[in-house]
This record gives structure tokens, sequence and C-alpha cells, in this order.
């Protein structure tokens, strides 16, 4: 491959950025019948969206704080468990107040959730705690709302899919070096197919510093233009860095931070509802019971965009302690992993207009003709995965605004369906190609949501993944980053320690993934792929080493070293080791 | 605290189970126990986590509740726990009432047992004028209840078992008494080891009571019936609560329960009180002792002292008696025409309960036959997986788990007489190798000379 | 110290083994040697189930390191798992097909490959923890041999193609005989230009040795098994081979399934340990409990986080605080759980931390395997282990042996 291999793709809008917004945009352009292209330069939700807290708010939240924000997201809750019902589990919300928590918050909560349309119906003490075994007896009021769980993966992958059978190109791996300009503005992208792995890609650049354009593509990296009318630009916390491509002009009208939260997760169900701290937002006070674990964060801290966002032990301790208070008995729970996302806070916006937590929750749409700049540009960031749908929409209405068309949105009538894989016949894309994209899986049923037959070998014994339905997924041309945000492979107990070298090996039998710009690869590219999956996993491990994991870590290590024969120094899983 | 998981899945489990290595369909203790327990409850409305047909599909019935992933198990998780959820799942399939019709009838072994016992005098009348004709009707039954008609079935004891009132319930501090909770293989089928038992107790020096007891909940938990084995905890902590009350005060001091049968401790033990929350359950599990342990522990002074005063007078008869009427398989192993040879089989529960081998330990130390050594297959699962092995759906695949075990102990030759707690692993190795087998303590008992029936 | 009285029993032993890894089956089997009464208490068979059998690491060339090795050998041998003969370091390649060396390896896996030997790498294609092919090419180019493969499908036999079920399959003689057929058929070709031919580590828990030797008079070249994936065949067919035979000596008693979390000390000296039900009491006592990995030191979170210096032991003998090793502040430079141990001395013998400021030893305690901060500071290598472990069995069997006569003269 060289330079003069040029990608070139047209369509309607192109949306940068396969998170919840870019994705949500991609299904609500498709249901209003134009012509879609997604460029994201890693994986699916491999940003924000890959890290949130699994949370479909009820909004209560931040009724002492952000009635707007509070009252987008219980409108947006109440059509979510409608339009996404296969992807809601509902487990009903509390939010409990303990003892040493200020009972004036509570009556100005209350006010604030009436305000907002909601009455928080009491929940008796001791019904709640015999529901809610291992909540701590020092609670003194709770009270129920309508909060659930949402599987944000499976509900992205069937956006796309389901998307992309409408038409829709989705190119992961595909990092947009700057804007396609003329006299008449923005009319394209051009992009850049990165090789090597998701983590690579994550790490290599995550933003670019604002007004230089991003790291010289690799030798032999693909290389393209994708042109378009319109230009979405849907990267989240990274959303002022890629205006910043469009010039300074552009940037200053997104005024978006980044702002990192730690999650922890343990292994096990420790409630059957989201339980939240009554009190005014702060760390560690979100409990989700989140499919077969728990979700407990978060905290908040500004962060600079260039880092990779990682849980230290300091913040990991600073949310365990916090969630101490309502689980008393959180130190027995095996600490799965840790995990940070950045938050797309907007400066400007909500009430305070100070950065963290405080700063606004609601979300940003600027044109960037009428702001200024460039126009053909648009900026959709900020708002929460709850209120994703109705971001889409917004922004949807002003692209057709933009494009002349008349067309409304559907999103809040359109039920979206659970699928397993890729529909049949449709046009897919795993990365940027010309011509003949990928796999295009005709050959694939469309089958809907069919469970897993479990009756052969196994890809994952901990989440009990099926071996079949791994490998047909990788011969789409998904990598394991995929595989473990559709299937779960390796959010399991062993976190990948002992699947993955497995998974290395059915990489290879799947001819992982073999096309013109990534040409099948050997052993050692395999083990890489295998590699970097894991040290994902492990990266997570790092601050959650004790009870079981840290007899997990320490297995992991002699496992590497006694049957793998890899220096446990060396090996993959030194990132649990090295700070 | 809800429990937490620490399966940090390393597959230990896998490798040390018997059924896995049986069986290529069966998906192993990792993927039934820990991974599906995990999965329950977390699925999602358009998909729906795991349910019965997965449990099929991972092939949960042929789960024998051997118990040997928990003692592989290097995070100490107690896996067969989650594997019987996986099994208990398979009953509420659509599909599966004749299942559930075996599946109860095994797990009423008080109401078969009692069964059988009245079919005692007709069965034994049957036996006698019409022996052909006897068993095909009980092959019939045995088709008609979904059991193997391969399986030999113990021939009708005379009565079932009990101890004579007289030994009395008034213990004293000096001669306490022992609760001896037989279990339903003893009471129904076999209660020659009862006798044993209770004599070789009374050598020891204690009186011993059975008191009232039903079945101990083990075969209807294996079977998935969670419920009956929850009521049959219930009903035995009632029961042998007022015993232990009525002991305790007479004699000052708690009595010991003891139970020949490992399977039967290992429920009282282990299980009772995860079945029924509650001090009782855990109170009653503290009194609880597989008879080995018993024997070699506490009451071992005076048993060993008991065993020596009877060598110098009576000849000691290591068969426990049981040798004469009994049609031996093989000749000139009696005490007449040289030592014994003898082995023994740990059966898994014995292995649960982690007491190690204490009978065949005191055997040895008090110079008994001659132990022979089957060699590392014999360490194994012997593949009847308590009464599961006697169901018509699952013989072939109990011996293929059992074969390694079973070649093992065919290639000693017909001369050893093969020693295990285990009434249902006596059943699988006599049944397969024509071995003949015993209690270990029928062995105690006939060196004591006691009277063993 | 803990060990609330609610033992109800006593068992008397020369000496207490807690712990039933490789460290604890090798220290026992030390001990034993003596003629010594050994009881093993432990939760589990430890970590075993996850040991490719190889012992990696370095033996030290010292009079202790060769007296070790002979010990294990020979022990092993009458055991049933004969090791290799082969002085010095072996190359071989790992489950991934990355170069790996042993120190010591049962026989079946003994292979020297230097670069550019010819290998053939044999999988079953129903055992997806070993990918011939990614071996063969991974081999290939980082160890530099010259590396083909074939794949063999052994039928729905293997159903769902778990390790154990395999190894049973060709436990199984008749369906063996047939594999030797087919094994001659596709692979003879192929196997007579090689050197040598892999294959994964299930043939067979009881009969591998002699799967193996037929398999290499079939195919006329030499057969060894690659270290594979858990379910690991070789790891279990230590641990009940071994188990078996200090079972069989008649002097060892194994009690797996029984979690020591009580202890009584007096004057320095462990008078038992408990768990729960039974006292173990003994002369002296071997600690081989694992350490983190095996669960016998518990860190909590607090001691994660630094903010307690305190981790406990499941054996409740040695201190409450365990002296951390290397100290928490070390935390980041290596693993989290190398920067717990129990601290001991030269002998092996465990320091009292929070007494005395942490002088005094438990004089009939033993510390050995991962437990011990020696093998903590040099990661997990079975070499480290097996020596600690049979120096560990021995002392404390001597100390036994010293008591004993003292007692009976």
């Amino acid at each position: 491959m060289s330079r003069r291999d040029v990608v070139i793709d047209h369509a309607d809008v192109v949306i940068i950025g396969g998170g919840a917004t870019g994705i949500g945009l991609l299904w609500d352009l498709s249901l209003r019948g134009l012509d879609v292209i997604l460029l994201e330069q890693a994986g699916l939700a491999a940003g924000t969206s890959g890290a949130f807290h699994g949370l479909l708010h009820s909004g209560m939240r931040y009724a002492g704080t952000d009635r707007r924000t509070a009252a987008e997201c219980l409108e947006e809750n109440a059509l979510l468990k409608k339009v996404a019902g296969p992807f809601v589990k509902d487990t009903g919300g509390v939010f409990c107040r303990l003892d040493d928590d200020d009972p004036g918050w509570e009556r100005r909560w209350l006010d604030g959730c009436r305000e907002v349309g909601l009455r928080p119906k009491p929940f008796a003490r001791n019904s709640l705690l015999s529901a809610e075994p291992s909540l701590s007896a020092r609670i003194v009021s709770a009270y129920a709302v309508p909060d659930a769980a949402i599987d944000g993966f499976g509900l992205l992958w069937s956006l796309v899919w389901s998307s992309a059978a409408a038409g829709a190109r989705v190119y992961f791996r595909a990092r947009v070096t700057g804007f396609l300009t003329d006299d008449a503005g923005v009319r394209g992208v051009t992009v850049v197919g990165l090789g090597g792995t998701e983590e690579e890609a994550l790490q290599s650049a995550p933003a670019f510093p604002a007004g230089t354009p991003g790291p010289a593509p690799e030798p032999g990296a693909a290389f393209g233009e994708v042109t378009a009318p319109v230009v979405v630009n849907a990267t989240g916390p990274w959303a002022r860095e890629t205006a910043a491509l469009a010039g300074s002009a552009a940037a200053s009208a997104v005024p978006v931070e980044q702002d990192k939260g730690v999650m922890l997760v343990f292994n096990a169900r420790l409630v059957s509802r989201v339980v939240n701290r009554l009190r005014p937002p702060a760390d560690g006070d979100i409990f989700v019971p989140h499919g077969p674990v728990t979700i407990l964060g978060t905290s908040s801290g500004l962060v600079r965009g260039d880092e990779r966002p990682a849980a230290t032990p300091e913040e990991v301790c600073l949310v365990f302690e916090q969630g101490q208070a309502l689980v008393p008995g959180l130190g027995l729970a095996a600490p799965l992993r840790a995990y940070a996302g950045v938050r797309p806070l907007l400066r400007a916006c909500g009430s305070g207009g100070e950065p963290g937590r405080r700063g606004g929750r609601g979300f940003l749409l600027v044109d960037h003709g009428e702001a200024g700049g460039a126009a053909g540009l648009v900026t959709v960031a900020g708002g929460k995965f709850t209120t994703f749908r109705a971001m889409a929409q917004a922004a949807g209405d002003l692209v057709c605004r933009l494009l002349g068309k008349n067309v409304p949105g559907r999103t809040a009538e359109v039920g979206i369906p659970r699928l397993r894989r890729h529909p049949a016949g449709t046009r897919y894309a795993g990365e940027p190609a010309a011509g003949g994209r990928g796999r295009t899986g005709s050959e694939r049923d469309s089958s809907r949501a069919r469970p897993a037959r479990l009756d052969g070998a196994l890809a994952c014994d901990c989440e009990l993944v099926d071996l079949a339905h791994a490998m047909s997924l990788l011969d789409e041309g998904l990598g394991l980053a995929d595989l473990r945000r559709l299937l779960r492979v390796g959010m399991g107990g062993c976190q990948g320690v002992f699947c993955s070298p497995r998974l290395a090996g059915v990489l290879w039998q799947a001819g992982w993934p073999g096309s013109r710009q990534r040409p099948r690869p050997d052993g050692p590219a395999i083990l890489a792929e295998t590699a970097s999956f894991e040290q994902a996993r492990m990266a997570g491990m790092k601050s959650t080493q004790w009870g079981a994991q840290a007899r997990l870590a320490a297995l992991a290590e002699a496992f590497d070293e006694l049957t793998l024969g890899e220096d446990s120094r060396a090996g993959p899983h030194a990132g649990v080791t090295k700070q | 605290m809800t429990a937490d998981d620490p399966c940090v899945g390393c597959a230990s489990c896998v490798t040390a189970c018997p059924v896995a290595a049986a069986d290529g369909g069966f998906g192993g203790p990792k993927a039934l126990g820990p991974a599906f327990c995990r999965g329950l409850d977390g699925g999602w409305p358009g998909n729906p986590g795991l349910g019965p047909a997965e449990a099929a599909a991972l092939g949960a019935g042929a789960c024998i509740q051997c118990h040997r992933c928990d003692l592989a198990c290097p995070m100490g998780l107690p896996v067969s726990d989650f594997t019987r959820r996986a099994k208990a799942l398979l009953l509420s399939r659509p599909g599966a009432p004749y299942a559930r019709y075996v599946a109860r009838l095994l797990a009423e072994q008080e109401a078969l047992g009692r069964f059988i016992a009245t079919m005692r005098l007709p069965r034994r009348l049957a036996h006698r004028l019409a022996p052909g004709l006897a068993r095909g009707a009980e092959r019939l039954g045995l088709q008609a209840f979904g059991l193997s008609p391969r399986r030999s079935l113990p021939s009708p004891p005379a009565r079932t078992f009990e101890v004579p009132s007289s030994d009395g319930l008034a213990g004293s501090r000096d001669r306490p008494t022992v609760l001896l909770y037989a279990g339903c293989h003893v009471r129904f089928y076999d209660p020659a080891v009862g006798h044993a038992a209770a004599g070789v107790l009374r050598a020891a020096g204690y009186r011993v009571k059975v008191p009232a007891q039903v079945c101990c909940g083990s075969p209807a938990l294996s079977e998935g019936r969670e419920d009956l084995a929850v009521e049959a905890a219930r009903a035995n902590l009632r029961l042998l609560d007022q015993a232990v009350a009525r002991l305790s005060e007479s004699q000052g001091v708690e009595p010991a329960i003891v139970s020949p049968c490992p399977s039967c401790t290992l429920a009282l033990r282990r299980q009772f009180p995860d079945l029924v929350a509650g001090p009782a359950a855990a109170h009653l599990a503290s009194l609880v002792w597989d008879l080995g342990e018993f024997l070699s522990g506490p009451a071992r002074p005076r048993l060993v002292e008991a065993v020596q005063r009877a060598r110098e007078v009576v000849p000691p008869d290591p068969l426990g008696g049981r040798g004469k009427g009994q049609a031996r398989p093989a000749s000139g192993t009696d005490s007449a025409s040289g030592p014994v040879l003898w082995t023994h089989h740990a059966s898994c529960h014995l292995r649960a309960l982690g007491s190690g081998r204490p009978l065949a330990e005191l055997l040895k130390a008090l110079g008994v036959g001659l132990p022979v050594d089957g060699g590392p297959a014999v360490d194994g699962c012997c593949g009847m997986g308590g009464l599961a092995g006697l169901k018509a759906a699952e013989h072939d695949r109990s011996l293929a788990v059992g074969s390694p075990v079973l070649r093992a102990y065919e290639a000693l030759g017909q001369d050893v007489l093969v020693l295990s707690e285990c009434p249902m692993c006596r059943w699988q190795i006599s049944d397969a190798t024509g071995l003949w087998s015993l209690h270990p303590v029928e062995v105690l008992a006939g060196l004591l000379g006691a009277p063993s029936a | 110290m803990s060990g609330a009285t609610t033992e109800r029993s006593a068992l008397d032993y020369d000496v207490v083994v807690v712990g039933a890894g490789l460290a604890g089956l090798v220290a026992a089997a030390s001990a034993a040697e003596s003629g010594l009464r050994v009881g093993i208490v432990a939760r589990s068979s430890g970590s075993l189930g996850l040991w490719s059998g190889l012992v990696s690491g370095r033996i030290p060339p010292t009079e202790a390191g060769a007296r070790a090795v002979r010990f294990f050998m020979g022990y092993s041998a009458a055991a049933g798992l004969p090791m290799a003969e082969v002085p010095g370091t072996l190359r071989l390649v790992s489950a991934t097909g990355r170069p790996v060396t042993s120190a010591l390896t049962p026989r079946t896996a003994a292979a020297d490959l230097a670069p550019g030997s010819k290998v053939l790498v044999v999988g079953f294609s129903e055992l997806a923890d070993y990918p011939a092919a990614l071996i063969a090419e991974t081999a290939s180019r980082l160890a530099g041999l010259d590396c083909h493969y074939r794949s063999l499908s052994l039928g729905s036999a293997a159903g769902r193609g778990l390790a154990p079920r395999i190894a049973r399959l060709f436990d199984d003689e008749e369906w063996f005989d047939g594999f030797l057929t087919s094994a001659r058929r596709f692979l003879a070709a192929d196997a007579s230009s090689a050197s040598t031919v892999l294959l994964p580590p299930v043939t067979g828990l009881d009969h591998f040795g002699r799967n193996v030797a037929r398999l290499e008079d079939s195919l006329g070249t030499a057969v060894r098994e690659l270290p594979a994936l858990p379910p690991s065949v070789p790891g279990h067919r230590f641990s009940r081979l071994w188990r078996h035979r200090l079972e069989s000596t008649g002097r060892v008693s194994v009690h797996i399934g029984r979690t020591v979390t009580g202890s009584r000390v007096e004057n320095d000296r462990c008078r038992w340990v408990s768990d729960g039900l039974v006292r173990y009491e003994a002369t002296s006592f071997v600690l081989a409990t694992g350490g983190v990995a095996g669960g016998g030191i518990v860190v909590g979170p607090d001691a994660f986080f630094g903010l307690s210096r305190s981790v406990g032991d499941h054996a409740g003998l040695v201190t409450k605080p365990v002296e951390p090793v290397l100290g928490l502040e070390t935390r980041g430079e290596g693993a989290a759980w190398l920067t717990w141990g129990v601290r001991t001395d030269y002998d092996g013998h465990p320091y009292r931390a929070g007494e005395g400021g942490g002088a005094r030893r438990l004089e009939n305690v033993y510390v050995a395997g991962w437990e011990a901060g020696v093998s903590g500071a040099t990661g997990p290598q079975a070499a480290s282990t097996l020596l600690d472990a049979y120096r560990a069995g021995s002392l404390a069997a001597r100390d036994a042996c010293l008591a004993r006569e003292r007692w009976e003269t």
C-alpha cells in the first residue's frame, strides 16, 4: 500500500466519532433516509461511550443542581425504555440518605424532583434493607426513582448494524487528519487508515493538540478523502481538538473540557437496583447492577486530552471508600477492575459555569457556519449517554436544515431491535477500503437475539461465549476488543488471563482480519493483538489488586512464567505491575 | 453481603472433574458452575442470559455432585453448589416431565425405602418360589421407575435397621451415648453396616442410640430438588435436636452424632447450614462426625484396647462374620488360609469431608490383613455418583466415568476385598468388577467379634 | 492468637504441612522420608491445576540444589512421573510458540529444541487451547525452529475438546490403537523428516509414558508433549501421582478441603493449627500456602491502598499483621502481590511481626514456596519453590526427629 492508494467515498453527511453521539446520529440520519458515513479512529465506543456507568439516568441525580439536565434525562429515560427496550434492564433505582448526610439536601432535592415533574416515592427503610441486604443499616431515608441499567455496547452495535442495513458505511481505524475546504467551507475530510491494534490506535493519538495536524501517517497506511456537504464532529471530549483542525475560530466555538471519572467493577450483583446516595453529587455514590457485575462510580477531575485516561489507585481508593458507606461489605466483593472514562463537559453551559462535576451536563450543538469559521461543519458534544438520542435528533434536525431537506426524525418512534450480528447483504466496513469493503457477510443470517447454543467449544469460559459465534464475528473483520464489547469475551473472572492465549489460536483459525489494507497477520502479529487485548484488560486490574484480584494478578504472573514461559516482568501482564 | 464470586477462571476444577473426562458433551464445572450462575441474573431483556436451555446445552444433567471440583478450586469456592443450581434448572424445562418424575423418585429416598421395606416379605417369598420370575418382575419395576435394569438389587434384608432400645437413652459422662445417624442405605438395604457400627461404638465404651431420622436430603440435592432437601433438612433438624436435647440433659454433655455414610455426614455437616438458615443447623453440624473420624479420634484409645482384648479371646474374623454363608467370588482369603488382602476406596464424599482415610489408617495401625495398593487410578471416582448411576439413562455414563477406577480394581484380582465407607461405591465396584466389598467398620466389628447382624 | 476452643478433636503428627501445591507436596515428601508421621492440611490442591509440569527457573549449582533435585527426581519417578535426566537447561516452546527454558521436565516433555531443529507440531482440531498452526508459526519466527504443523481430528469422542476428556481417550487402549494407526498414516511422512514431533500434553492421565513411547516407535522419531493452557493435564498428573505416593507410604494423611483458620503459639512455638473442627498438632510445621496467589496471604483493600500495613494470613499463624517483604512503599516497582510475603530468617523461620518489633521468630515453623520472602523476590519460579520446599520439609523433619529422641531418652 502506498499513499497513492486513495480511498474516495462520498455521502450526504460524514460523522466523525464512533461513540454514542456519532452512532446515534448515524441511526437518526439513516432513518431519515440520508446517505451517511461514520469515521472512527479506533473501535466502536472505544472512548467515553465504552467507559460510562452503564446507567440510564432517571435524571434525579441532577435534581438538586441542574434541573434542565434532570428534566432531559427523565424524558429520555422514559423514551429509551420504550424504543430501546431490549437493551434496558429496568431495575429501578433508589436514592438513600445516610445518617450523616445533610437532611437539608434531601428537602432541596425533593423540591428539585417535583419541579421537573417527578415525585419520588418514599421507600420504607426496612423493606429496602430486606430487598437489598448488602446496603448499610445507616440509611435513614430512601426514595424510589426510575433509574435503569442499559447495555451500551449491545445498543450501539445494533444501531451500527441497523444503519448499515440501511446503507450507511462505518469505517473503523479511520483517523481524520484534516478538513477539506473550499470557498463555501468544509466539504469533507482527509483520513488515514491505522494499522496495528485498537489499543495502539488509541494510544498513538487520542487527540491532536489544537492547531497541529495529526501525527504523520505511518508509511504504507491507507490514505484517502471522504467528501460530504456536511461534516459532523461528534468526537465527545475531544470535540474541541477536532474542531481545531478547521481553524482556531471553530475551536473556540467548542468549549468542551475533559473530565475524568473513575468506576470500579465488582464481580457480583451486589444490589439488584441502582443505588444512589442522596447527597450533593460526589464521588463513589452510585451502584449500578449491570449484567453479572456491579459498577460503582464515580470520581471527577479535569484531565488533559492527550492522556489516556487511567484509574489511579488514589482515585480507586476514594471511590471505594465512599462506596463502602453505602455497602459496608464492599471489601469482600471481588474488585474485577477499575476503568476511567472522560466526560465531555461544557464550560459555558449549565448552571455554575465551573469546571468539574458542577459544570454543564447539557449538550452543545454548533453550526460552525453560523458561529463563524467553517460552514458545513457541525459540532455536537457534551450530554450524557442517557440523552444521546435527543442529541442525535437535534443534530439531525440541524444537518437536515443545512442540507435543505425537510425530513422529520423518527428515533423517538422506531424501536431498536437487538441484532446479534451483521445483517445479511448490507455494506459494512471494518476499515477504510476502496470498492469492496471488508466482507459483506451476505451469507450471514440476520437472526435476532438468538441465544448462543453453547453445545460446542467455548471461546470464553467465564462469560460462556460460544466459540463458533465468536469465530463468525471475527470472520466479519471484527477484532478482539469488539468481541469483548459485543459478547463480553474476557470480561469475566479471569479478565482474559487464561482465555487470551486461546483467543490467539482462534484469531489464527479465523484468518483474522485479512483485508487489502492489512494482509493476513503472522503469528507474532496475532500474539500482539492478543497481548494488546490482554494488556487493556490488565490495565484495569492495576488499581484493584486486593482480594480475589490480587490472587488473580499473582496467578496471572505465575501462569505467564510457568505455562507461557514469559518473563513475568516483560510478558503481557507486566502492564499490571508497571505504573 | 451477597455472595461474592471470586472465580478467577483458572479451570483447575475442569481438570479434576471425572465427568468431563468421561463425557465429551459435558461442559465442565467451570462453565456450569460459577460462570453459569454469574450469567443467571445477568441477562438483558433482549438477550435474556442463561436458562434451562443453556444448562441443557452444556450438559448440566451429567454432573454427579462428587465435589471434586470444590477440592481443586484454588480459590476455595464451593463449585459444586453452583453446578447444582444449573442442574436444578433442567427440571424446569418444559420437555422434562419424565426427568422430573425420575428425579422426584430418587429424591424421595425415604418413601422409596419404606416402599421397598413393605415389599420385603413379598419379595423374599417371590424370590424363593420363582426366582426367575421375581427377577424379571423387579427389572420391569426398575424400568418403570426409570432405573437401570442392569443393576443388581440389594437382597432384601430380613428387617430394617434398628438398635434395641435396651441400649437406652441414659448415657453418662463416663459412658456417653452416641447418636447413630444410620442413613437410608443402612436403614433400608444394608442394616449389617449399622449393626457393625453400633457394635464397634459399644466396644469403644459408648452407648448407642439410633434417633428418629429421615433421609438426609443428599439425593434430593443431587437431583436438583432443593425444596425436598430443605424439607429433609428441617425434619432431621427437628428430630435430631430433640434427641440431642434429651441426651444433653440426662448425660450432661452434648452427644456426638455419628454417621457411617460419608454422603450423609457431608449433608448434615456442610449442606444443612446452607439449606436452613439460623444457628440451629450450624450447631447441629458441629456435633456431626464421620464414623471413621470418631473412631480414630475420641474413641480411638478405648477401641484399640478393646481390639487387643478381643484378640486374646476370639480368633479375629476380619470379615465381620459376613463371609459365612455368603457366596464369595474367590476362595481362600479368610483368616484360616492367610491374611486378607484389602484395599481402601475413598469415596468422593469422604474426600470432600477432608478427614483423610481414618478407618483405613486405623486398620493398618491395628495390623489387620494385608493392605494392597491399587495404584493412582483408584483415587478417582467410581462413577456411581450417588444414585445417578442407578438411572437407566445414566448407566453407561456411570460406567464410563468410573472405568479407570473399575479397571484398576479388576486388575487387583478377585482375592482382594474392597473397603469403602460409601454404599454406592461398594455397589458400583462390586457390580462392575465382581470384587467383594465391605464397609471398613464391618472389618472392625469382625475383629471385635461384635455381632454384625 | 486466634483459634477459639471450638475444635472437638485433635490429630497428632510429627510434621504438619499447610498447603498441597507444589511446595506442600514436596515438603511433605521430604519430611516423610525420615519415617515421620506427616499431615497435609490444605484448602485445595493449590495452583497445580495451572502448572505446565515444567520446572522453570535455574537450579543453583550447589550441593543443596543437587540434593533437592535428586530427591525430587527420585520421588517423582517412584510416584509414576519420571523426570528427564538431562542436565542443564532445555530449550522448549510454550503453548503460544514462544521460546521457553526449563531446568527440569517430565520425561514426556523433555526436548531440547536448538534453533534450526526440524519440528512437527501436531494439534487436534477439537483442542482449541493448543493452536498448532500458531505455535508452529510463532516458534519458527521467535525460536528459530524449522516448524511445520499438522492438525488431526479426534472425532466426536473428543466432545467439546476439554483437555481431560482427550487425556482420558488416550488412556483408553482400544481408542489409542486406532489413533496410532491414523497417526502413522497421516503423520509418518512429515514426522520422518522432523527430529521432534510436538503434541499437546494430553496423551493420557495414567498411561502417558507408555503412549508417548508407542507413538515414538510408530513414527520413528522423538515425540514430546508441549505445555498447554489450563485445564492442565500435567499439573493434575503431578498432583494425583504425588498424593497417591504420599498416602501409600502409610505415613502421610492428606486433609484436602480443610482450611486452616487458627493456631496456637506458645513461647514462640506453634502448638497446633486448626480448621475450626480439628486441631492438627505437630512438633514442627511447614507453611506452604502459596502466598497471595495461593490465598495464604489475604490482601484486603486497606492494605492495597496503603491505609493499613495489615494483611491477613489464612493460617492465622504467622503474625498479624504479616510483615510486608518489600514494604508497601515499593508498590509500583513490582507486582503488588510481590510486596507481601512472610519475612523469614535464613532457615525459613517466619518472623512474628508486630510483637517485639518483629525480632521474634516461630522456632518450629518453616515457610516454603511463594509465601516465603525469598521466592517472592524472585518470582514464581518452580525451581526455587522446589528447593525451598525440600529444605523446609527436611528441616521440619530434623526438628521432629530431635524432639522424638529427646522425648525418648
